[in-house]
């Protein structure tokens, strides 16, 4: 675990920033972008006016959960198999979910969105990203119909992440699945439709044999998840 | 003894057969196997009666009540929340799934580590707030939360370590008032560690009489009330949290903490006074519904400064600390 702390560190850096969902923490879709180098203030220059704040909201709750579920080639030999297989992988399933809760956590899932323009993955207008705390209660975050925050913004939205899960299959091999749920409130109603998708790809490197491999297997999880997320956008369709 | 004789009667034939019965051993299994499922039942012992989550007018007319404080713990204490684990059961049908999941114990497992985990993450908080005297607080609290409630009568407000049933058993015994009322509290960290949580469970029960006396008292009221302060500023990071918790020797647990017994001190009146008519109308499904600090439900009503009372099972009230600029 030691190692997966190291592989941590620009996390926790990363994790200083707030979460909360007050509104001196929210985000500008313009601020996304790659940070521009902090130059002085040259006092001939015209004053700049700040960008004004977009009035849409996109409200993202990331998720604590992450699975893993490793099944070999005993678990198609009927019960004695299935058990043996079960009972051998036990611990590996354990350590895999444990692995999984660090490396593709609230913040790595916040940092992987923030690598893409997500308002127009989810074809939104300019909004205020505003990063929320995880809901552990699944029973909140697949169910409730109403706003998961204080905001009475008309035009608002929530991307709610509901599961990280990891699988291992003797014939289909490792791969990632994520399931997302997207509550448009635009359309002025109290209770709104919930858009519920998943995305699942491929890996290849994740989880890591060797300490060397860990920076690798992180960046690869945090890819996918970008790439499943991409999955399920793209068959996103806005309300009208 | 007519069921026997009945279809070859009732077809009008001429001579009287017995009508044999078909598959005499398993209609014997079918009666043996209920007879197994519904014997247990009636035999048990009745249960007692789910203490209601109101106080009926003719429970409120005792003279008094003898209240135990329960506070167990001797420091803040921490929660976890591993989730949802992931089944083993690849394979092996039916029978397979259940012998895989009888002996599957990861999620128990993820959560002693996850424990683990926090019982370290705690430690600087735990170390200002070592001078914290939550006794005191929980005393203050329940008097003056008591001391509002025309009907309730407090009398030898005493305040125990002990939980158990036992504790419970030997102060009903030796408690000299008709009705006994417990106050259980707890306090802690939510999994995240961006939120305080200091919960009462209230339970009022009568006082034994004859030969039940010295029995466990089986309450007619229970209600658990919850009040939770969150970071003005969270952080994904629990270490983070834990910081902001415990810089300048804990102040802003201090100040969760008052924050949150002050609550209870004002919840736990309201709780108690509810009527079954007001109960209904708080929980009805057609009232707007609100979300604060990971609790979901029927909103009761809103503070001014941002506050919500809810109703998520039971009651619970959201408070989020002051930026560090606005505090008083």
């Amino acid at each position: 675990m030691a190692t997966i702390a190291a592989a941590c560190v620009p996390i926790m850096a990363a994790a200083a920033q707030p979460a909360s969902d007050t509104p001196a923490e929210t985000t500008a879709a313009a601020a996304e972008e790659a940070p521009a180098p902090i130059a002085p203030v040259d006092a001939a220059a015209p004053p700049v006016e700040a960008a004004p704040v977009p009035d849409c909201e996109l409200h993202v709750f990331p998720t604590i959960e992450g699975q893993a579920m490793t099944t070999g080639w005993l678990s198609g030999f009927g019960i004695v198999g299935a058990v043996a297989d079960a009972a051998s992988n036990k611990n590996r399933n354990i350590s895999e979910a444990e692995y999984l809760k660090e490396a593709l956590g609230p913040q790595m899932q916040i940092d992987a969105l923030q690598s893409i323009d997500l308002l127009a993955a989810l074809k939104l207008p300019p909004s205020q990203i505003i990063y929320e705390t995880p809901i552990a209660d699944r029973k909140i975050s697949t169910k409730a119909t109403t706003r998961l925050s204080p905001s009475a913004a008309a035009c608002y939205v929530e991307l709610i992440i509901t599961q990280n899960f990891y699988t291992k299959r003797a014939i289909y091999g490792r791969s990632l699945n994520n399931r997302f749920i997207v509550k448009d409130f635009r359309t002025g109603k109290k209770d709104t439709a919930m858009v519920k998708g998943r995305g699942g790809n491929g890996l290849s490197i994740f989880p890591p044999k060797t300490g060397e491999e860990e920076a690798a297997a992180n960046q690869e999880l945090r890819d996918v998840f970008v790439k499943n997320f991409l999955e399920f956008a793209k068959g996103y369709a806005p309300a009208k | 003894m007519i069921g026997d004789w009945g279809a070859a009667a009732a077809s009008g034939g001429g001579v009287l057969r017995p009508v044999r019965h078909r598959k005499p051993a398993l209609r014997l299994l079918i009666g043996l196997c209920l007879a197994a499922v519904v014997a247990p039942a009636a035999m048990a012992a009745p249960a007692p009666a789910k203490p209601s989550a109101i106080v009926a007018e003719r429970d409120r007319a005792a003279d008094d009540r003898a209240v135990q404080i329960v506070l167990a713990q001797k420091w803040i204490e921490t929660s976890v929340d591993v989730g949802r684990v992931a089944s083993s059961a690849g394979g092996g049908g039916l029978i397979g799934a259940i012998i895989i999941e009888s002996m599957d114990d990861k999620a128990r497992r993820m959560r002693d580590a996850a424990a683990q985990k926090a019982e370290a993450t705690v430690a600087p908080l735990r170390q200002v707030l070592g001078d914290f005297d939550a006794d005191a607080l929980v005393l203050a609290t329940t008097r003056a939360a008591l001391g509002q409630i025309d009907w309730f009568r407090p009398r030898d407000i005493a305040l125990s370590k002990d939980a158990s049933p036992d504790g419970r058993r030997a102060f009903a015994a030796s408690a000299d008032a008709p009705q006994i009322a417990f106050v259980v509290y707890s306090y802690g960290l939510s999994p995240d560690f961006t939120q305080i949580r200091a919960v009462a469970e209230i339970s009022l029960a009568h006082q034994a009489t004859g030969k039940a006396r010295g029995a466990a008292p089986a309450p007619y009221y229970r209600q658990t009330i919850t009040s939770v302060v969150q970071l003005d500023r969270r952080s994904y990071a629990p270490e983070d949290n834990v910081a902001a918790w415990a810089a300048d020797d804990g102040r802003r647990a201090r100040a969760a903490l008052d924050k949150a017994f002050g609550s209870l001190e004002r919840t736990i009146p309201y709780a108690l006074n509810l009527t079954e008519a007001e109960l209904q109308r708080l929980t009805g499904k057609d009232r707007e519904k609100a979300f604060g600090a990971g609790f979901y439900g029927p909103l009761i009503a809103r503070d001014p400064d941002g506050g919500m009372l809810l109703w998520s099972k039971s009651l619970v009230h959201v408070q989020t600390l002051p930026p560090a600029n606005e505090e008083g």
